[in-house]
Parts: C-alpha cells; sequence; structure tokens
C-alpha cells in the first residue's frame, strides 16, 4: 500500500536534506568529520523512527 | 615480529575465541547470538572494512566515505524497499537472489544463468580475500613467504570443511559474529592508541590534515555518486546481505535493530579508517594502504595489537570466502544439480545435500584463488568495484520483479546476459589481465577496457542491460505462467491463493504422495508443515489441503532452491487438471485473503483502510444476520458458513469453511445437494430429524451464481421454522378434531332416534314370538343396538364436551389411578395383569374425578388389550419441570403402527380388532384432557410397547 507519509519522508530528504547536508559536509573549508555527523543523524533518524514502529506494534 | 611470537598470539587468540564461542552457543544465549546478527553481517563483507576501506578513502576521498554509507542504506531503508519481497516470504521461502528471479521469470533457465552469473561476479570478492590473506600471511611468514599461497589455499579448505556442514551453522554465525566484533574493535583501537597518538591528539591531527593538504584531498568527490548508486545496487543483490535482510528466519525485531544498528558499526569503522590512513601516510609506510590495519601498529612496536590486528583480517577473510562459497555453491546446487536428482533414492537428503555444498564450496574458493595468483595484482578495492558492477548488473531484473510486470523472462536474460558481458569485457578481463584497447580513435585516443575506465563501463553495462530488456520484453510474448507470477509479484498486488483442486483428497494420500518424490525426508517435511499449521493427520478439507501443499512448497522452496522444488511438488502433488485447464488465477481463495488481512489490517492506510473497515462491517452484518448463510463453489467447497448457521448446524464455523460438501453430516448434506440439484430456489418446512428433536427448516438459494462459470458460487439461506410447523400442526389437528366433532354431532342425533326405534321393536318381536331362534336373534340384534347406543353415547359426551358439568376438584393421583385399576377389567391370560404403580403419593391435579376416572379406565383398556399375556403395566407419575404434573401409562405391547400415529385421536382410527375396539376411547380422553386443561401425548417406547403421557397444569393451590 501507498503510505504518504513514508513517500513524502523519502522525498523531502532526497530533494531537501541529502543534498543541503551534502553541500555542507564536503565544504572545502568544513572539518574533515562533517560527513560522520550527517551519517550519524541519519542513523539516529533510522532509529527513532524503528523506535516507533516497535511501539506501535507495526510488521 | 618472530614466528614463535606470532605462534604464541595466535594459539592465545585461539584459545580465547573457543571460550567466548562455548559461552556464547549456550542454549540461552539464542537471544544474544540474535542481537549479534549486525556483527555477522560486518563479517561477511570480508576485507572491505578492514583493507578495502582505507584503501578507498585513500583514492576516493569523500567518495569513499560516501560509498559506504550507501552500501548501508539498503538496511536502513528496509521496511521500504524489501516490503516487496519480504511479503512473499509468506508464500515461499527465498534463500537466495536466484530463486527470488526464478520464482518471478520462471524457468530453469533463469535459474542457471543467474547462479552462474553470479558465481562469476562474486569471483572478484572471493579473490580479494585470498590477496588479504595472502599478503598478510607473506608478512608474518618472514622467511618463509613462499609458503604463503599455498597455507591461504589451505586455510580456506580447512575453514570451509570445518564450518559449512549443516550442523555447524551456529557455530559458524557466533564465529562470524566473533570476527565481526573483533574487526570494530581493532579497527577503533588501531585509531586511538595508535594514530591519534602519533599526531598527539585530535586537535594536532586536524592541524596534519590542513597543513599537509590532506583537506584538499579528502574533500574531492568526483566519483561519489558512481561510487554511491553501485554501493548500493550491489549491496541488494550481494549474497549474504539478500540472505539476512529478507531471510524469514529473523524477526520483526531484529530487522528493525539492523535498520540502525549495521550503518552505525559500519560508520566506527569509517571514521575511524582516516586517522589511520593519515597516521600511515605520516609515518610512511610503505605497506600499500590496504595493509595499514596491520602495517600501522606494527610499524609503532605495538604487538598485540598487530597480532590482533592479523588475526581479524585473517578471520575476517576466511570466514568471507568461506560463507560467501557456500551460498554459491548452494546456488549452483539448487539451479543444475536438485532438479535433475530422484530425492526418493537418497536415505539423508540433508546431508547429501550439505556434502555437497561443502565440496563444492572448496572447489569454487580454490578457484578463485587459483585466479587471484594468476591475476594482475590489482588492489582490494578494484576487486570489489568489479565485483560490484557485476553484482549490479541484477538491480534491473530485481527491480522489474516488483515494478514492472511487461518486463518478461526473455527480456531479463538477455538483459542480464548482455550486461555480463560488457562486465566481463570492460572489467573482469582487465581485472585479470590488464588493460586493453578495444578501439583507437582518429586522434590516438580510444576506447580501452580499464579497470581506471570503471564508471564507464558500469553506465555501459547498465544501459545495455536495461535497453535489452526492454527490447526483448516489448518483442517476445509472455506465457500465461509468466504474466500470473510477474501480477504475483507486484508491489501493490494483494496475494489471493488461488482455490485450486488437488489430486489428494487427504493427508494420507498427500504422505504417500510425496514419500514416492521425497523419500525418507518426506516424513519430516510433512509434520513440520502440519505442526506449523496446527492440523492433524485426519484432516481431509480441502483448503487446508491446499493450505498445507503452499506450505510444504513454501519449505521445500528454501532447502532444495524454488525450481527444484516446484518441479517435485508438481509431480508429487500435482492440481487436478481441470484446475489447470481453467487457470488457477481465475479461483481466488477469499477465506484466505481475509486471514491475512485479518492479521495486516493495521498497514492499511488511506482508502484501502476505509474500505476495510467497509469490509470488516458487511462480514458482521453477515455474522449478525438470524438466518444461516452457507456459500459454495461449484466443486461443493464451503466457502461461508457464518455464525447462525453453526448454530443450527451445531457444526463451528472453522471446522467447516473450506471442508466440502460430502464432509457434511447426511441430513444436511442430502438436504444442500437437494436444493442445489433442484430447478426450485425453495424448500420450505423440510424436516430434518435428529437425535433430540425433529426439526423444520426452510431452505432458498441464490437467483444468480456469483462470479465467473468456474469461479462461480451459489449462496443457500436456512431458516429454522420448527416452531411455526408445530403451532401450524396443532391448529390443523383441532381444526380437523373440531369438524369431526360437528359431524359426529349430527350423525349421533340422526342415528339415536332409528337405534331407539330398533332397540324396542327387537323387545316387542321377543316378546311376541317366544321361541329360540328369535331369543337369539333378538339378542344379537339388542347386543348390536346397545353398541350403537354406546357409540352414539360418546359422541355426544364428545359433541357436548362435557366440559359444562364438570365438578373440578384436587385428586390425589395415586388414589385416582389405583382405584381406575380396581375398575378396570385387567386381564393377563385369565390371571389379573400386574400393574407397577410408581405414582408419587403426593401427586394431586386440579380436575373433575367422574371425567379423568373415565380417562385411566380407557388407558389402562387400551394397554391392558395391547399388552402381551403376562406383561405388567407401568404407571409412573412425576412432577415436570413447571410443577405440573406428568402421568405415563406404559404397556409393553407391540406399539403403534408409525402411519397411524398421526391420526390415533381421530373418532374410530383404531389399530384393534373390529369386535374389540370402536376407535372412540382415544378420542374422548382427547376431549377430555382438554376439558382438564391438560394435553395427551402418545408415542412408542425405544424398546417395546407404548407410553400414554398425560400432561396437567399445576394446580391452582399447589405453590
Amino acid at each position: 500500500m501507498l503510505n504518504y507519509r513514508t513517500v513524502s519522508g523519502l522525498l523531502l530528504l532526497c530533494v531537501v536534506v541529502l543534498p543541503l547536508s551534502f553541500q555542507w559536509a564536503t565544504a572545502a573549508d568544513g572539518h574533515w568529520w562533517r560527513p560522520f555527523v550527517v551519517w550519524s543523524l541519519l542513523i539516529y533518524g533510522v532509529f527513532l523512527q524503528q523506535r516507533r514502529r516497535a511501539g506501535s506494534g507495526d510488521e | 615480529m618472530s614466528s614463535l611470537t606470532v605462534a604464541l598470539y595466535a594459539a592465545a587468540a585461539l584459545v580465547a575465541v573457543a571460550a567466548l564461542l562455548r559461552w556464547l552457543l549456550q542454549p540461552r544465549r539464542e537471544r544474544l547470538l540474535n542481537l549479534l546478527l549486525p556483527l555477522t553481517l560486518v563479517a561477511s563483507h570480508g576485507v572491505l572494512l578492514s583493507g578495502g576501506v582505507i584503501e578507498m578513502a585513500g583514492r576516493y576521498g569523500y567518495g569513499g566515505v560516501i560509498a559506504l554509507f550507501g552500501f548501508t542504506l539498503i538496511f536502513a531503508l528496509s521496511p521500504i524497499l524489501l516490503e516487496p519481497i519480504r511479503r512473499l516470504q509468506r508464500l515461499v521461502r527465498f534463500a537466495t537472489t536466484v530463486d527470488f528471479l526464478t520464482f518471478r521469470y520462471r524457468g530453469r533457465a533463469v535459474s542457471l544463468i543467474a547462479s552462474a552469473g553470479l558465481v562469476v561476479v562474486s569471483l572478484p570478492l572471493l579473490q580479494a580475500q585470498f590477496i588479504a590473506l595472502t599478503d598478510l600471511l607473506e608478512q608474518l611468514l618472514g622467511d618463509y613467504a613462499r609458503l604463503a599461497t599455498s597455507s591461504a589455499v589451505l586455510l580456506i579448505a580447512i575453514t570451509c570443511w570445518l564450518l559449512l556442514p549443516r550442523r555447524r551453522r551456529e557455530v559458524r554465525f557466533a564465529l562470524m559474529a566473533i570476527c565481526g566484533a573483533a574487526l570494530i574493535t581493532v579497527t577503533a583501537l588501531v585509531a586511538t592508541q595508535v594514530a591519534l597518538p602519533s599526531f598527539g591528539g585530535l586537535a594536532a591531527l586536524n592541524d596534519w590534515v590542513i597543513s599537509s593538504g590532506q583537506q584538499q584531498v579528502i574533500h574531492r568527490t568526483e566519483d561519489a555518486y558512481p561510487l554511491f548508486i553501485l554501493f548500493i545496487a550491489a549491496s541488494i543483490v550481494l549474497p549474504g546481505n539478500f540472505l539476512v535482510a529478507l531471510s524469514d528466519r529473523i524477526k520483526p525485531a531484529q530487522v528493525r535493530q539492523i535498520a540502525w544498528s549495521y550503518p552505525l558499526l559500519v560508520l566506527l569503522v569509517t571514521m575511524a579508517t582516516l586517522p589511520i590512513l593519515w597516521s600511515g601516510l605520516a609515518s610512511q609506510l610503505d605497506s600499500p594502504l590496504q595493509g595499514y590495519l596491520f602495517a600501522l601498529p606494527a610499524a609503532a612496536g605495538n604487538g598485540p595489537l598487530s597480532a590482533f590486528a592479523a588475526l581479524a583480517i585473517i578471520a575476517t577473510a576466511l570466514l568471507c570466502s568461506c560463507s560467501l562459497s557456500a551460498l554459491l555453491a548452494r546456488m549452483v546446487i539448487n539451479s543444475a544439480v536438485l532438479p535433475t536428482i530422484n530425492f526418493a533414492t537418497i536415505a539423508n537428503l540433508n546431508g547429501w545435500i550439505s556434502r555437497r555444498i561443502v565440496n563444492l564450496a572448496i572447489v569454487i574458493s580454490v578457484a578463485a584463488a587459483a585466479l587471484a595468483s594468476a591475476g594482475n595484482n590489482a588492489s582490494l578495492t578494484d576487486h570489489y568495484l568489479v565485483s560490484f558492477v557485476g553484482l549490479a548488473q541484477f538491480v534491473p531484473g530485481l527491480v522489474a520483479a516488483s515494478y514492472f510486470p511487461n518486463i518478461g523472462r526473455n527480456g531479463f536474460l538477455i538483459g542480464l546476459v548482455l550486461g555480463l558481458l560488457v562486465w566481463l569485457v570492460g572489467l573482469f578481463i582487465p581485472l585479470m589481465v590488464g588493460e586493453t584497447v578495444l578501439l583507437t580513435g582518429l586522434a590516438g585516443g580510444g576506447l580501452a577496457a580499464s579497470l581506471a575506465n570503471w564508471p564507464l563501463w558500469a553506465l555501459l553495462a547498465a544501459v545495455v542491460n536495461v535497453s535489452a530488456a526492454a527490447i526483448a520484453s516489448a518483442l517476445s510474448l509472455r506465457s500465461r505462467e509468466e504474466r500470473f507470477f510477474a501480477h504475483l509479484c507486484m508491489v501493490d498486488n494483494v496475494y489471493v491463493p488461488a482455490r485450486v483442486e488437488l489430486s489428494q483428497r487427504s493427508v494420507a494420500e498427500m504422505q504417500t504422495a510425496l514419500h514416492g518424490a521425497l523419500g525418507r525426508a518426506a516424513e519430516e517435511e510433512l509434520s513440520a508443515a502440519l505442526a506449523q499449521l496446527g492440523l492433524d493427520r485426519n484432516e481431509q478439507r480441502p483448503a487446508k489441503l491446499r493450505q498445507l501443499r503452499e506450505r510444504l512448497a513454501r519449505e521445500l522452496s528454501l532447502r532444495l532452491g524454488h525450481y527444484a522444488a516446484s518441479r517435485m511438488l508438481e509431480r508429487a502433488l500435482p492440481i487436478s487438471e481441470q484446475s489447470l485447464a481453467n487457470g488457477a488465477e481465475q479461483r481466488e481463495d477469499l477465506n484466505r485473503i481475509e486471514s491475512v488481512l485479518a492479521v495486516g489490517s493495521r498497514e492499511l492506510t488511506g482508502i484501502a483502510s476505509e474500505l476495510n473497515r467497509l469490509r470488516i462491517h458487511h462480514l458482521e452484518l453477515l455474522e449478525a444476520l438470524p438466518v444461516g448463510v452457507v456459500s459454495l463453489d461449484n466443486h461443493g467447497e464451503i466457502l461461508l458458513w457464518n455464525r447462525k448457521m453453526a448454530e443450527l448446524s451445531g457444526l463451528p464455523r472453522e471446522r467447516m469453511v473450506g471442508a466440502s460438501l460430502a464432509d457434511l453430516p447426511a441430513d444436511w448434506r442430502a438436504l444442500f445437494e437437494q436444493l442445489v440439484a433442484s430447478q426450485q430456489l425453495t424448500i420450505n418446512s423440510h424436516p430434518l430429524a435428529s437425535a433430540a428433536s425433529k426439526r423444520w427448516f426452510n431452505l432458498q438459494k441464490s437467483t444468480e451464481v456469483l462470479g465467473d462459470d468456474d469461479a462461480s458460487e451459489q449462496l443457500l439461506v436456512v431458516e429454522e421454522v420448527t416452531e411455526a410447523v408445530l403451532l401450524a400442526q396443532q391448529h390443523i389437528d383441532r381444526d380437523r378434531l373440531a369438524s369431526i366433532g360437528r359431524f359426529a354431532a349430527g350423525v349421533a342425533h340422526e342415528i339415536g332416534n332409528p337405534v331407539t326405534n330398533i332397540s324396542l321393536l327387537a323387545q316387542d318381536l321377543r316378546s311376541e314370538l317366544p321361541c329360540a331362534e328369535v331369543d337369539t336373534a333378538t339378542e344379537q340384534l339388542l347386543g348390536q343396538t346397545q353398541r350403537i347406543t354406546a357409540i352414539v353415547q360418546s359422541l355426544l359426551r364428545f359433541t357436548r364436551g362435557d366440559s359444562g358439568g364438570e365438578q373440578l376438584e384436587l385428586l390425589n393421583v395415586a388414589e385416582l389411578a389405583a382405584e381406575a385399576v380396581r375398575l378396570s377389567p385387567l386381564d393377563a391370560g385369565g390371571q389379573p395383569r400386574p400393574v407397577d404403580s410408581q405414582i408419587d403419593p403426593a401427586l394431586a391435579v386440579r380436575a373433575d374425578r367422574h371425567q379423568l376416572l373415565q380417562v385411566l379406565i380407557n388407558l389402562l383398556r387400551n394397554a391392558d388389550q395391547a399388552s402381551t399375556s403376562g406383561a405388567p403395566i407401568t404407571l409412573r407419575g412425576v412432577l415436570d419441570a413447571n410443577n405440573g404434573c406428568q402421568l405415563d401409562i406404559i404397556d409393553a405391547g407391540s406399539g403403534i403402527a408409525e402411519p397411524l400415529l398421526p391420526r390415533i385421536y381421530e373418532p374410530f382410527v383404531t389399530s384393534k380388532a373390529p369386535d374389540q375396539g370402536t376407535g372412540l376411547g382415544l378420542w374422548v380422553v382427547y376431549q377430555l384432557m382438554r376439558n382438564i386443561g391438560g394435553e395427551i401425548k402418545l408415542f412408542n417406547n425405544p424398546t417395546a410397547g407404548a407410553t400414554a403421557r398425560l400432561l396437567f397444569p399445576k394446580p391452582a393451590s399447589q405453590p
């Protein structure tokens, strides 16, 4: 089934979050660890989402 | 480091691992083992995370980091991306990518080509493990470096032989988890204990990165996009990933845990990689970048850490080779060997398959090692990149399987083969033999088959693959089977199992057929499937047998591969020819979709959720109907059996849905068959006699048959009308008796006067002609007129109803019965007939004494005449459930003929000889009991004789 919330979230992720994050992480004058910050945040987002799914008894 | 030191470290590590393994494999650690699954995954990627990642960071800068980020995305997004395939696991279990592709695109060619292709594209991965292992052994063995290659081959073969047998599965997973944990730990330790201290801390490292120009180097992202896409694509197809991400052995909680824990572990490794890389560069190590994890602590003189790193790298390479080659061996055996084998001839099928997987895995590993030895000395990253481009050739087929139903088998195979050919020419051959110039342009430039051009070749292979698949699919026709399975695999498809008809009619028949095809393994498979479904061996319901076959197909697919399992089942448990001819997709098992929706309804959103609510509402309405509803398909299978129907029949819904009409009790089966076969749409007041009582039912069937010819359904509605029928019968009986009464009154009045005259004339004749002959004749004449008079009196008494003059009083039943016995001339062959009185002495009724006495005398006389010589008459009087009185007069005669029973209260109806009774006794009793306010019931006893049951209402004075 089409899950509009998931699709909207993915669209937002692909069109807004990832390009901006990528730009910030790879900025020429930025610290070398910036990409890992973005990566960590994404993992945290997935963790929150999975915890919510577990709480709502989805699967 | 001396050889002795190496040996000591290795021995210590082996002891530590053995102790940890023993602890992990204790029964109560199963839960912990499940939590270690992400670590197992880390180890399954082999030396990519121990050496390849450092080299990628050095070569591609952030491109390498982004590639690894993409590599983990498949698990982070698996709840969305892999859901279509995971949903199919309810129907069939996929052990490998090849199984899924074979299920979708059908045919042995798909199975063979896909497994062969996966073996070829995975060879560089195995080679990478071998290269990393050989390089490390060369450094460790020092003077004996020449032994490195043979040692590596031997180690790989021994590992496969030791760990791959089926019974060692748990040990293998536990070892991989330990290995993954060791790899992450050693990477973190080298970064924090060696790399960072070599700069003097994090701030100093940052300063060095800027001053050395590494900041510009690491910020390179020119190859980031192709790397990102390539790693995402490869991670879907990678055999180990497919097994973990889609295996239904993994619980939903584990899937949720892996979604974030596995990317976190890879992030930790990758983050530690950069300090190690820069420390190695700053130290100007003479080792290649891929060897820094070992070389850096070794150069720093940290013996324990370098030994730890060496052992982690060796273990990772060995376990990756072992597990990957086993998966490839399994694909090849499932595709090429098992479809040609007669399983019935194999005593131990599991052992047989396991042994062949081990042997073939060793062959594949050694072949990869041989190719690597003769190869072009390419780096680990090159091997991984080449392999990943090859794996990516399977992605169009996988994506099309769930999203593009028009891509058929020919399109998939042609696209895959052409894509792999481009990959072979452009990347695999250069990996083996070095760069080759394929075309030379006018200006001297040209297209070179070179690893440096991997993005170009990857793009070319993908374009060729997709274009060929689309064109070939457009130009070729697809079979009905292909279209059916293409539709089945669609992401938005709701799977509705087909209502096909099996050739077997019982579990026993299925067991016999399965034994013929599968040998001894049949019993084990059947028992497991029955236990999973909660069925017993006496099961005969067609729907449950279909479910059992599906479950067997699902489990056997995992063990034998989809192609071999489906072929074997087609032979052993075939679907009837009629079902095949009609097309399975036409008859859907709606009860199965009902159960699927009942479980998964929480996943529905939007309009689907609203439709589901509507479905539930309609279902509840159907269940709440005050009439029984049954739906039958054209093969007599019961599709619907609502709550009221279960109540009416006493047959529970769970037992009846999916059963055949033939499984019903004989009376219900005959009734339904009569209605279905009848031209009439209704059957009214049909009696069904059960052990307890007789019941009547009205039945109707739907005027139009639902569905197509073959998928038709007939709706039957059943309504119980027992109460109405009984009331109507009572009404009819009363009307009939009332009209007979009126008729009798007229007859009695008209006959009375002539009979009196005849009697008087006979008496005159006797007095006027005194002779013997006249005396005899007049005596007979008077006797007959007295009989007529008695009949007339009875008729008149009945007509009057004798209801006007009765005097109601409270009478003791036992005493009255004793008086009736005394007054009745009961005779049993010249002897007084014994009467067994079992009347409660306190039992009392309110009635007219003479009328009740008359009733009892009439009934006792009937009982006496019906009883055989010497047989007693039993009188039994008790209080009934309503505090009324129940008095039974029970004889031991031959009973009343069944045809006579409905008419027994009518006048002149008797079973006695004409000279023994007038047929008015019971008629009078019936009328008198009505006057009293009671009731009489006459019925045959189960053993012998008949019972006249008098029922009196509760006396007004009785509490």
